[in-house]
């Protein structure tokens, strides 16, 4: 039923051939900004977080977890209707290739951004808060998963 | 200008990796973590989340050892009935030629005779000419054509709706319509005389069904009831919760009407939307034919949607449905049965045109068919050992047996005797039949008799006394 329907496998397929269209899609938001900032003088640390696309965290959330459904109407009579993005990805098939990438590119930015801000206290708690919250709803045993109700319907 | 960006550079990169030197442990000791984690992540394999099959091997070797494949053609009786069908030759209009013999017609659907009219033929024919036979195409690949507009357009003006919209094949309106608009986790109340028709569209659906009794109002406000006490305990759920009622105007099955205002009362008092089913009520009901609504005087914008057949009084192929221009919109693009089915042939479209035109021209053609099934209805009472089951100014009444031999075969075989007996006697009578393993609520054996604009007294007459002759002979 889920995998073998060759007509219209909605908003799934558009990321199981990811290294086509995800990779190069998510590194535009980063990569635009670090080619103008980089070469230049950074002495203030405030800026060293803004390297990394500002609301990228936030977006990605909204995004993948907050939103349910599909935006079209799918053949399979609303199956879906209840269960966000990520959790359509690949019709519920943990740790596929897509699901690998959108979760090891926040955890890089952490890493680079935690880098340019010279690992200051006040930086890690908030970028490790965004971080748990971008990784927490991908992890298998979140399938599904809704915490004190909210968005379950 | 490039040199001090240069030295810039290299300044920036060596404050960053001192800071890296200094950095708190507890951060190094976390983003150590994380790359370990990205690593398992990395090799971990893709796997599906409910595939757990507790069977062992060994198991799974014993069920397939016990496994007997069902022969691929059961064997079925020699006497069934689809294996010996009678054969019409010649047009089903008011006279029949069933196996060689002439009949009077009263198991065809033709209620107001306009399957042999001259005017509907000649409007098919020139159509004919001009567009030929077939469509070949769905409506959105080159198959929608200037009679299938005009007929939309005719029909939603019959009908005083906004839009209406065509199928091409009657069975298929209905059970597109219902799966466009009710999903999974949907609730569809219906009722449980619905015909087959309904009945696979509320499978397609996938929607929660609930079943009350034939047109017993006490019990769908019972269900009604417990919905609404469901819905008070989870409001969030309610709230994207959809609610159906489908029911029929006139159901083939009983030959009853349902009860409209009480259900535009219930309509307004749970919130619910009505689909209604006017196969057979339309071009019979009302004072101009305009189905069940007209009938009781109702507002027809009361009813969500109203979804019928052309397969009867407008002797065509297809179906439509109709309503405001915001619900039936919405079939344009999720009707299966119309974006993924060829468009209805040119010809029947214009016959269909032609029959509403003398729908309107003839109002009074309705008042006579139901003058002529009152006739009928009262002709068959009395009937030893066969009752009437339908209202009295329905045209599809059904013949029930008064006392059930127990079995539902036998039942069925001393109707058919009936059926043959009247045939053999020039009268063209029919069981009414069903997917016996298929239905949710099996209606009891019956013989359908069809009433007809065009038959006239004397004809009636003699088919009740034909009948009354056969059950006689038949069942005593």
């Amino acid at each position: 039923m889920e995998i073998a329907c060759p007509i219209n496998k909605g908003i799934s397929t558009m990321f199981t051939n990811i290294l086509r269209g995800l990779v190069p899609m998510s590194s535009l938001p980063h990569a635009l900004p670090r080619v103008q900032k980089l070469p230049q003088p950074r002495s203030s640390l405030s800026w060293a977080s803004l390297t990394s696309f500002p609301p990228h965290p936030q977006v990605m959330y909204l995004l993948l977890h907050t939103v349910k459904g599909t935006p079209f109407e799918t053949p399979d009579q609303g199956k879906d209707r209840l269960l966000t993005h990520w959790e359509q990805i690949d019709y519920g098939m943990q740790c596929t290739s897509s699901r690998k990438f959108l979760s090891i590119s926040p955890v890089v930015l952490y890493l680079l951004t935690s880098f340019y801000t010279k690992y200051d206290p006040a930086h890690f708690v908030i970028n490790t808060a965004s971080l748990l919250s971008v990784l927490l709803p991908k992890l298998p045993q979140f399938h599904g998963v809704r915490l004190f109700g909210i968005n379950k319907y | 200008m490039s040199a001090a960006a240069g030295v810039g550079q290299q300044w920036v990169l060596v404050e960053m990796v001192q800071a890296f030197y200094e950095a708190p442990a507890y951060h190094l000791i976390l983003e150590g973590i994380l790359i370990l984690w990205i690593i398992r992540l990395i090799f971990s394999k893709t796997y599906k989340l409910q595939e757990r099959s507790d069977l062992t091997p060994k198991e799974k070797e014993e069920l397939i050892e016990e496994w007997q494949p069902e022969p691929l053609v059961p064997p079925v009786p020699k006497d069934h009935p689809a294996l010996n069908y009678n054969v019409v030759s010649g047009p089903p209009t008011h006279k029949i030629t069933v196996n060689g013999k002439e009949c009077i017609n009263f198991a065809s659907f033709n209620f107001l005779g306009l399957l042999d009219n001259e005017k509907v033929k000649s409007a098919a024919q020139a159509s004919l000419k001009k567009y030929g036979v077939g469509t070949c195409g769905p409506r959105g690949f080159y198959g929608t054509f200037d009679v299938h507009l005009e007929l939309e357009d005719r029909l939603a003006k019959f009908m005083r709706t906004e839009e209406a919209i065509i199928y091409s094949y009657g069975f298929a309106t209905i059970a597109s319509a219902i799966p466009a608009y009710s999903k999974r986790g949907d609730i569809v109340f219906v009722d449980e005389a619905a015909c087959f028709a309904i009945q696979k569209g509320l499978q397609a659906s996938r929607s929660n069904i609930k079943l009350f009794k034939h047109n017993d109002m006490a019990d769908l406000e019972r269900l009604l009831k417990e919905q609404e006490i469901e819905d008070q305990k989870n409001p969030r759920k309610a709230r994207v919760t959809r609610r159906f009622i489908v029911v029929e105007g006139l159901y083939m099955n009983t030959g009853d009407v349902c009860p409209l205002p009480e259900l535009i009362k219930l309509k307004y008092k749970y919130k619910v939307r009505i689909f209604l089913e006017e196969s057979l009520s339309f071009g019979v009901l009302g004072e101009h034919g305009r189905g069940i609504t007209e009938h009781f005087g109702i507002n027809i914008d009361d009813i969500d949607l109203i979804s019928a057949n052309m397969e009867n009084s407008l002797a065509s192929i297809g179906g439509f449905c109709c309503g405001r221009s915001f619900i039936i919109d919405h079939q344009r693009l999720s009707g299966q049965g119309y974006c993924f089915s060829a468009s209805l042939p040119p010809l029947l479209a214009a016959a269909a045109i032609e029959a509403l035109n003398i729908m309107e021209d003839n109002p009074d053609i309705f008042q006579t068919l139901r003058a002529k099934c009152e006739h009928m209805h009262k002709a068959l009472q009395g009937i030893s050992g066969l009752k009437v089951v339908g209202e009295s100014f329905s045209p599809a009444l059904h013949l029930q047996l008064e006392d059930s031999s127990g079995s539902r075969e036998n039942d069925v075989k001393l109707l058919k005797r009936v059926v043959d007996y009247c045939m053999n006697s020039g009268i063209a009578l029919t069981q009414a039949r069903y997917l016996e393993k298929e239905e949710k609520c099996l209606p009891s054996p019956s013989i359908r008799v069809v009433i007809t604009v065009e038959q006239t007294e004397q004809e009636l007459d003699k088919a009740a006394s034909l009948i009354k002759e056969a059950a006689q002979s038949v069942l005593n």
